[in-house]
């Protein structure tokens, strides 16, 4: 189903992608009297949604929702220089019948990306729209799971603090099962990649049918909690922007 | 359903009363013994405006620490007076917390149990839809940057907790961990204040407060996430779940 989904959804960019190209030939606002607006237009501003997979959601199931934005300038008539944020939420909640199973209750990851791109126009006429970019990232990443085994806890003693920070022991006399919760912050570097093809709406407005991907490595720039260990990977993702400019 | 009809009350009241003010407004700017103004109308000439911010955020999903947010919005001048702008707010938190010197208790029907430890993560997406109103445009002072917004909001909460927990009586140790999405649309109350940069660049100082109904639809645990929250903040957190001050760059095109 998931599969069917995905194909539906790029079935759907293409063919709303094509619309538009064929609608903006027959509007004659293509290309070639954009130059001039390409010039003029120096600032962009854009947000989109995109189906993204990776490390954030494990590289599970068909994808997670990401959402982007971003500022861009223009500082030569090919090239472009961007700053985008995203964000990628993904929460899995083992689920049955609105009830959820007590011993697999799933996670939580988020994940910031943020990139900086240099996007090159390398090409003109019909396929003057075609643009890659590449630059550095920073990701944040933060992850709260529970693992559905048991395990043991060691003994020792543990204490009741009050108000007044008064320690009382408390005397351990039952271990009940352990649910493994693993927990982790950590904030990595790694590069960008980005392929993606503007498809002209107005003069100042652009969609942008975009795919790329995000790797970063275990870096750990600040303090790691929980599991302690680095989390690197990467994320792909493919979708679509609207795209402002001014 | 009383806290619905309660935000419609709000709305319908703020509508009625942002309707009034604007046509009054509206007609002073019209009314012959009011001077010419040319740049009071120069300012308002830009139409559509961008930008992003961020603010120092108190809420339900995040109680402690505060935390940031990052927004971004869309708006659209309609008259001198009146924005509309739409805006979305995405916020995250993730915190360890050892009880060292406040323990939490909770009771069940059966014990009383001390929450020795917790680990939290939250994140939230929420949109707005602002009305923004100018009511002191037509002022020669500084009162004129302040405008005051209303209008819906819907955002979707997800949480997780992990609670390490003492049964006081027995010693019992107890892991719970509680897993929700939960959906819900509430108003927002807006006060912003533009402080010009250039011709199409403002600084936005704002704050925010937003209510939200009861969940609409949940996926996991049913507890409202405002129960979850600190004690002395639990009161606070079920009439009003966000609160929020930060600063947006507006660019005006």
């Amino acid at each position: 189903m998931k599969t069917i989904s995905i194909q539906c959804l790029i079935i759907g960019i293409v063919t709303i992608s094509s619309y538009y190209q064929v609608h903006a030939q027959q509007l004659s606002v293509p290309y070639k009297p954009q130059e001039g607006v390409y010039k003029t237009v120096i600032h962009h501003a854009a947000w989109g949604i995109s189906l993204a997979s990776g490390s954030p959601n494990l590289g599970r199931d068909a994808g997670d929702v990401m959402i982007s934005m971003l500022y861009a300038y223009r500082y030569a008539p090919t090239n472009e220089v961007e700053i985008s944020l995203n964000f990628m939420p993904v929460q899995r909640l083992r689920e049955l019948d609105g009830r959820v199973f007590p011993d697999s209750s799933g996670y939580i990851s988020l994940a910031w990306m943020g990139d900086v791109s240099f996007m090159f126009q390398p090409f003109s006429g019909i396929f003057r729209g075609l643009r890659f970019g590449i630059g550095p990232t920073l990701v944040m990443q933060s992850f709260l799971m529970k693992n559905s085994g048991q395990g043991n806890l060691s003994g020792g003693q543990f204490f009741f603090v009050d108000s007044n920070g008064v320690r009382s022991p408390v005397p351990i006399i039952t271990v009940p099962a352990y649910p493994d919760t693993q927990r982790a912050d950590g904030l990595s570097i790694g590069a960008n990649l980005k392929i993606e093809y503007l498809i002209p709406l107005s003069h100042n407005l652009e969609l942008c049918i975009r795919a790329q991907m995000q790797a970063f490595m275990p870096t750990n720039l600040v303090s790691t909690d929980g599991i302690g260990v680095g989390i690197g990977g990467n994320v792909g993702s493919i979708g679509g922007m609207l795209r402002v400019g001014w | 359903m009383n806290t619905y009809l309660r935000m419609m009350h709000v709305f319908v009241a703020c509508f009625v009363w942002i309707t009034c003010t604007e046509s009054t407004l509206f007609a002073q700017t019209l009314s012959p013994t009011q001077p010419e103004d040319n740049t009071q109308e120069q300012r308002f000439s830009p139409k559509a405006h961008i930008g992003w911010g961020l603010s120092y955020t108190l809420s339900d999903v995040s109680p402690y620490p505060l935390t940031l947010s990052v927004s971004t919005f869309g708006a659209h001048t309609i008259s001198p007076f009146l924005e509309l702008a739409f805006t979305v707010h995405f916020n995250q938190s993730s915190a360890s917390e050892e009880s060292k010197r406040y323990v939490p208790v909770f009771q069940t029907s059966s014990a009383t149990f001390a929450v020795i430890s917790t680990e939290r993560i939250a994140y939230s997406v929420s949109g707005d839809i602002t009305l923004f109103f100018s009511p002191f445009v037509t002022s020669d002072t500084d009162w004129q940057k302040i405008r005051i917004g209303i209008g819906p909001s819907a955002r979707v909460v997800g949480m997780m907790l992990s609670t390490n927990n003492v049964n006081l009586f027995n010693g019992e140790r107890i892991y719970a961990v509680l897993n929700t999405r939960q959906h819900s649309i509430g108003a927002h109350l807006v006060v912003e204040y533009l402080l010009p940069l250039s011709s199409n660049v403002d600084i936005a100082l704002r704050g925010q407060a937003v209510a939200f109904a009861p969940s609409l639809y949940t996926i996991g645990d049913k507890t409202p996430i405002a129960s979850w929250s600190p004690y002395g903040l639990r009161n606070v957190f079920n009439t009003v779940q966000t609160v929020s001050l930060g600063a947006f760059l507006r660019i005006n095109f």
